[in-house]
Parts: structure tokens; C-alpha cells; sequence
């Protein structure tokens, strides 16, 4: 740790006004593009993502089609222009990663097997990058994959839990997350209490670690509740829930 | 046992509904004894069940269900057929007792009923119940709004017919033939359904509807004089 910065003030709130519990501002939209077949947008603090779902449709290449159940194809992508310098267009080895623990995690919620022969397709882009993609986006695609009618058995939000300077705080920020001692993404699917997505980047003790979990889960469930409201807004054709 | 919701209500996937699992409808599935949404819908009870009728979502084939799909491939002895969505139909050819009639091309756009749904695949009606169209305007929609472009009783259905003078093949697809005299009563006609999809879930719709479509109609008489 860099003993010389420091990442809470003198009264104890975090650089940027937050208690150690409270999360960024959160925004989240429901079916904003009109191309594909289910959409979502959320804002969490800075970072902006926007996710897309295709299908089912036919698999393609055929081969890999399965005979009991559809595929789930995701990519989790950041744009160019999402970061200070320019991050290569290509699917960096981060990227490769984060693609196949949100694919994982959200294989577990979709009934895949409803749609025999078929793919599924997820895309999450990442136009604003500001700490929290991962979990900001299992959140939106989740949202996304609801808004096209896909079943599912729950949806599932996402939030990390940081350790700075000795203090669990939720919903890290990137000076946070940079100078911090440990970063813990988790996703849950409330409803049917089942972690869909956990990693767990530096060191924490074993009772820091069940603290988190509960700092977590209190945050997701009011993520969990606006994703709900926003689904049900975009339904009922009323404008969407801004919550601090 | 209670139920946690009523008629009519928005649900979304995970919300529990009931605590007896007899109840489960469609759209609905059974977890810890419990029965829960699968989608984004509203509450429907029907036959002593919990249903969800989903807001939006793909179309899941059902026998005896019509259908309008697209000839997609030639194999020696079936044609394929594009279903939209995931779904691939296949019509058997040269089975002998339901030989068509008529020889099929790529392309071709054909109205029938789907026979067998399974896991063999999907097997659409290749006698007397298929129909070839030959002409039209051919119109997608959400599958979940085929029963209110349909109406209550087909009173949605029968009255674009009356308005627009048009014939309607209504696939449970989401593809919808509309034949009509002529390009200008097709387009109004298409208009009208492309209103019942996105308002379908506002009042008044009937109103709505039938008053699109005469303006359309009377706007372009009126530029013609």
C-alpha cells in the first residue's frame, strides 16, 4: 500500500463524499436500442454500459449447436475511447476473462434448455470505464436478457466490495481500487440467493471476507430493486427511476 | 396458502408468486417448493393456475399452431422453413400422402399449421393446410401481440379487415401476410399493426386504430384529387 496517499478525509467519508456503505449514483434503462432484441443501460457513478441481447436465434456455426438446450454466446467489450489512453479495439486477455465469468454466471440463471438448437447472444460494451464494469455489467445484461423475454430463474445484480487502507467499502472507486488492499467483485441472484459471480483480487481475512459478502448483499439488494422498477417502468410505459 | 399477487399485476423474473405448487401456470417454474415468474409479464389466473403472459419474448412453437414461414433450403425430400426466431420448420415433400400440389422455391413465403413439435424437430402441415402466397406485404411483429392484433373474439382482426379491405394471414410466429387491393390499403393495414404492437397495452386502442388508418387512407385520396 502507498502509505502516502491518502483515501479517506479527516471525518472519516471517502474522497468523493461517501460513507463506507453507500454506493455511486445508479441509473438504469430498459429496452433503449431498437435493433436488437432486448437492451439495457445502467450508469453507476461514471462508468457507462450499455448491453445488448440477440435471439434465441440459430447457432451458428451448426456444429456447436447442442440438441437439448441453446448456447450462450457473450462478449464483454470496452470501448477505444472507454479509458484515459486508447485501449486497442481488439479483445484484450482482461477482456477474454471478464467474458467468460459473466457467460458462467448468467448460463446458471437462463432456462437454456427451453430453446433446443439455438444461441444466445449477449454483448456488453463499455463506453465510460470508472471502476465496477464486470458487476455493472452482469447487472445491465441481466436487465437485457429480461427485457427480451428470455426466462430466467432470477435476475441478478453485481457490486465489489474494496478493502482501503484497512476498511471494507462498497462499490469502489478507481482511486480506490488502485491504492487499495484487496477488490471483491460479487454478483447474486437475490431471489434465489445464489452467487453467480465471485473473484477476489489481494487479501482478506476470513471475517472480512463474510463482512463483505453482507456489505454486498445489502447493496445489491437495492440494485436488485431498480432493476425491477426500471423493467417494470419500461412495461408500464412510465419513465425510469433515477435513485442516488 | 397465500398468493403474493394479483390479477394483472407486473411481474418480473424471480418474484415469487405463490407457495402452492399446483398452481403453476406458464412462464412459471417451481423452486424450494415454491413457485416463481420465469419473465417479465402480467398476472393472468386462469383454470385454477398462476400464468405469466410475457410482455415480450421469443415465439415457442406449439402444435396446431399457424404459421407463415419462408422457404429456406431444398433437401431431397423436405423443404426447410424459416420460422423466424430460432425455429426451422421442415414440410416433407414427397411424403405420399400429403404431397403438395404445387413445387416450392426458395423464397417462398407459405401459410400452414405445425403438425408434430418435438424433439425430432419441427414438423409443419404439407397436405390440403398449406397455402402458397403469392403476393402481399408480409409484416413481423412480437409473437406475444398476436392474440391482441386478434382481439377478443377476433374483433381486432375483423376490424382491419372492414377498415382496410384487406385479406390477413395471421401467423403465431409473428409474421403476418397482408393482401390487399393495393399497395396503399397494404400500407395502411401494416401501419395499423405496427400500432397494435407498440400500444397494445393502452386503452382505447380500437378508437386508435381505426383512425390511423383512415387517415392514411383519406390523406393519400386527398393528395391524389
Amino acid at each position: 500500500m502507498n502509505e502516502t496517499v491518502r483515501l479517506f478525509t479527516e471525518d472519516g467519508k471517502r474522497l468523493d463524499g461517501r460513507s463506507f456503505d453507500q454506493m455511486r449514483k445508479v441509473r438504469m434503462e430498459v429496452g433503449v436500442l431498437d435493433k436488437c432484441d432486448g437492451s439495457a443501460y445502467i450508469e453507476l457513478g461514471k462508468t457507462k454500459i450499455f448491453a445488448a441481447v440477440y435471439g434465441p436465434k440459430e447457432a451458428h456455426p451448426r456444429h456447436l449447436a447442442q440438441p437439448h438446450r441453446a448456447i450462450l454466446n457473450c462478449r464483454y467489450h470496452m470501448a477505444t475511447f472507454s479509458v484515459s489512453d486508447r485501449k486497442p479495439a481488439g479483445m484484450t486477455r482482461r477482456e477474454i476473462e471478464l467474458t467468460k465469468v459473466i457467460k458462467e454466471g448468467l448460463e446458471t440463471l437462463i432456462f437454456l434448455e427451453e430453446f433446443p438448437r439455438s444461441a444466445i447472444d449477449v454483448f456488453i460494451e463499455i463506453i465510460q470505464a470508472d471502476a465496477g464494469t464486470r458487476t455493472a455489467g452482469i447487472t445491465a445484461a441481466s436487465l437485457a436478457l429480461a427485457d427480451a423475454g428470455i426466462p430466467m430463474m432470477d435476475l441478478c445484480a453485481g457490486i465489489a466490495v474494496g478493502k482501503v487502507q484497512g476498511k471494507l467499502v462498497l462499490d469502489p472507486s478507481e482511486e480506490e481500487d488502485k491504492y487499495g488492499e484487496a477488490d471483491m467483485p460479487i454478483a447474486i441472484a437475490p431471489r434465489i440467493n445464489s452467487i453467480v459471480l465471485l473473484q477476489l483480487n489481494g487479501r482478506l481475512t476470513i471475517d472480512e471476507f463474510k463482512e463483505a459478502l453482507s456489505l454486498a448483499r445489502r447493496g445489491i439488494e437495492s440494485l436488485y430493486e431498480l432493476q425491477r422498477k426500471a423493467l417494470k417502468n419500461k412495461f408500464a410505459g412510465i419513465e425510469e427511476p433515477e435513485v442516488e | 396458502m397465500p398468493d403474493y399477487v394479483v390479477e394483472w399485476e407486473v411481474v418480473t423474473p424471480g418474484q415469487i408468486l405463490s407457495d402452492e405448487v399446483k398452481k403453476a401456470g406458464s412462464h412459471t417454474y417451481i423452486y424450494g417448493g415454491k413457485v416463481y415468474s420465469a419473465v417479465t409479464g402480467v398476472v393472468s389466473f386462469r383454470t385454477d393456475k398462476i400464468n405469466i403472459i410475457p410482455a415480450k419474448g421469443p415465439y415457442r412453437p406449439q402444435e396446431n399452431d399457424s404459421i407463415i414461414g419462408i422457404i429456406t433450403d431444398i433437401k431431397p425430400n423436405m423443404y426447410e422453413v424459416d420460422l423466424g426466431w430460432h425455429v426451422v420448420g421442415l414440410i416433407k415433400s414427397k411424403s405420399k400422402k400429403g404431397r403438395t400440389s404445387f413445387k416450392l422455391n426458395i423464397g417462398d413465403v407459405v401459410y400452414t399449421t405445425v403438425r408434430y413439435c418435438g424433439i425430432r424437430g419441427v414438423f409443419l402441415e404439407s397436405g390440403d393446410g398449406l397455402k402458397k402466397i403469392e403476393k402481399g406485404l408480409l409484416v413481423m411483429i412480437n409473437p406475444v401481440k398476436i392474440p391482441r392484433l386478434i382481439g377478443k373474439k377476433g374483433n381486432m382482426l375483423s376490424l382491419l379487415k372492414r377498415e382496410t379491405e384487406c385479406q390477413f394471414y395471421v401467423g403465431r410466429n409473428g409474421l403476418i401476410a397482408i393482401i390487399g387491393k393495393d399497395s396503399k390499403h397494404e400500407f395502411a393495414a401494416a401501419s395499423a399493426i405496427k400500432l397494435i404492437e407498440e400500444e397494445s397495452h393502452i386503452k382505447g386502442l380500437s378508437d386508435r386504430v381505426s383512425a390511423l388508418i383512415r387517415k392514411i387512407l383519406f390523406s393519400e385520396v386527398e393528395e391524389n384529387e
